[in-house]
């Protein structure tokens, strides 16, 4: 079965030009206590929930304009292919289109995301090719907006 | 940690190598919306795949989109309308969406012009404005069918596979790009069933009802929900779910719609900030 799912990941790496090198995942959870696995940063986001259904039974959650939640991997090597996914698993999250902004020291990307349509689990924000050679780490922005609830819980970057 | 990795990529490989395709299917019609919509004899013979599969790729279906709905859901607290004309031709991404928030009266526009994506927020007379850089990968689009990006990890969590909107069209995905809700109303066929064929806005759709599992009824507060989907596009024209004393919870309603003006193609998105508005743009 291993050996299945290594010719998969390959082909992939051929089929996005994406480095074979070290492929690796980082799930970073909202208020992540161990710096190894990554951090964290927020600005409001301040109510904190406990949660059985959520990853490691808590996530937090904002109604409020501008509030943004940040979770920082570890370094990564140069010129991989990252692919984001948040964990989505709560019925207070309705935020109808949540904004996912990806950034390195630049900004890269932004996807968004109805939070109220969203399956539970892990849901694929998008991917990039880091190619900066001077930054080690990526990070992604929630907003948050008033009259809906947008939640922030694990995030799991994959390359 | 590893295993996940190859997990999901192993995933997507998967299903390019045994796939190997990917569908598209650009409308060259332009309709109007016309104020109607009543039960027709179709001769589409949708089934319930085709339809998830029309949804979760209906970008690839239009080339330019221009039009409005309502949506609001009673549960979450929201009520909006939303205007939108979205660019959809590769190397000619655009979109200029406007979103009112129909219980404050606060607009919030968003501009793309193909690098530049800004977001002005009039109620709070403050915007940012951000330079899209990246490369962005889509392995969704070589993952054509509902099953190849609706998936397990090897812990047995769920992963979404969701296509990624080149043209930042934001809260005009939900109707234009309704990848969420056929993700989360319609993976178990068995909970939902094509029920007949209408023409809503001049346009023929597929209506769905169902019941939207039971994670979603939770969220929504619903027993039941009605779609209707354009069976050109897969864009979801409107939605409506249910109580269970039957009042309706959630509605997404199109008021207009026009697929494939080339005009809207040639507009120009090139925000204005007004005078006195706070830069908020974020430091990356």
């Amino acid at each position: 079965m291993k050996k299945i799912f290594t010719l998969m990941a390959l082909a992939l790496m051929v089929f996005t030009g994406a480095s074979s090198a070290l492929a690796a995942t980082y799930t970073v959870d909202n208020d992540n206590a161990n710096p190894e696995d990554g951090i964290n940063s927020r600005y409001g986001f301040n109510n904190y929930v406990s949660a059985s259904s959520s990853y490691n039974d808590d996530h937090r959650t904002s109604n409020a304009t501008a509030d943004y939640y940040t979770w920082m991997p570890p370094a990564y090597p140069n010129n991989v292919t990252v692919s984001y996914y948040a964990y989505l698993n709560s019925s207070s999250f309705t935020n109808p289109s949540a904004d996912y902004y990806i950034g390195d020291t630049d900004f890269l990307d932004m996807q968004q995301i109805n939070q109220n349509t969203a399956p539970a689990g892990w849901n694929y924000i998008g991917g990039v090719v880091q190619n900066s050679s001077d930054s080690d780490q990526l990070r992604m922005e929630l907003d948050g907006y008033t009259g809906y609830t947008t939640g922030a819980d694990a995030v799991q970057f994959n390359y | 940690m590893k295993a996940k990795a190859i997990f999901a990529v192993g995933t997507l490989s998967l299903a390019v190598l045994c796939l190997g395709y990917f569908q598209v299917n650009n409308v060259d019609s332009s309709v109007e919306a016309k104020e109607t919509s009543e039960s027709v004899d179709s001769t589409s013979s949708l089934t319930q795949d085709d339809v998830k599969n029309m949804m979760i790729n209906s970008i690839d279906n239009f080339t330019s989109a221009k039009g409005e709905f309502t949506y609001y859901s009673i549960p979450a607290g929201f009520d909006c309308t939303v205007s939108y004309e979205v660019s959809n031709v590769e190397g000619d991404y655009a979109s200029h969406i406007v979103t009112t928030n129909n219980t404050t009266g606060d607009i919030e526009e968003n501009y793309f012009d193909g690098v530049n994506f800004t977001t002005i927020r009039h109620g709070e007379k403050n915007y940012e404005s951000y330079v899209i850089s990246a490369e962005v990968i889509d392995p969704g689009k070589e993952l054509y069918s509902f099953d190849s990006r609706k998936t397990t990890n090897f812990d047995g969590e769920p992963v979404t596979f969701y296509r990624i909107d080149p043209t930042k069209m934001g809260m005009a995905g939900n109707s234009l790009f309704p990848q969420g809700f056929a993700f989360s109303y319609l993976e178990d066929n068995s909970l939902w069933s094509i029920t007949g064929y209408e023409e809503y806005l001049g346009r023929e759709v597929v209506v769905l009802e169902g019941y939207p599992g039971d994670y979603q009824a939770e969220k929504i507060q619903s027993e039941s929900f009605k779609m209707w989907v354009d069976t050109e596009t897969g864009a979801l024209l409107k939605y409506e779910s249910y109580n269970s004393e039957g009042e309706i919870m959630e509605c997404l309603e199109t008021s207009s719609i026009v697929f494939n003006d080339p005009a809207v193609n040639k507009l120009s998105y090139a925000s204005e900030i007004p005078k006195g508005y706070t830069n908020i743009s974020s430091d990356f």
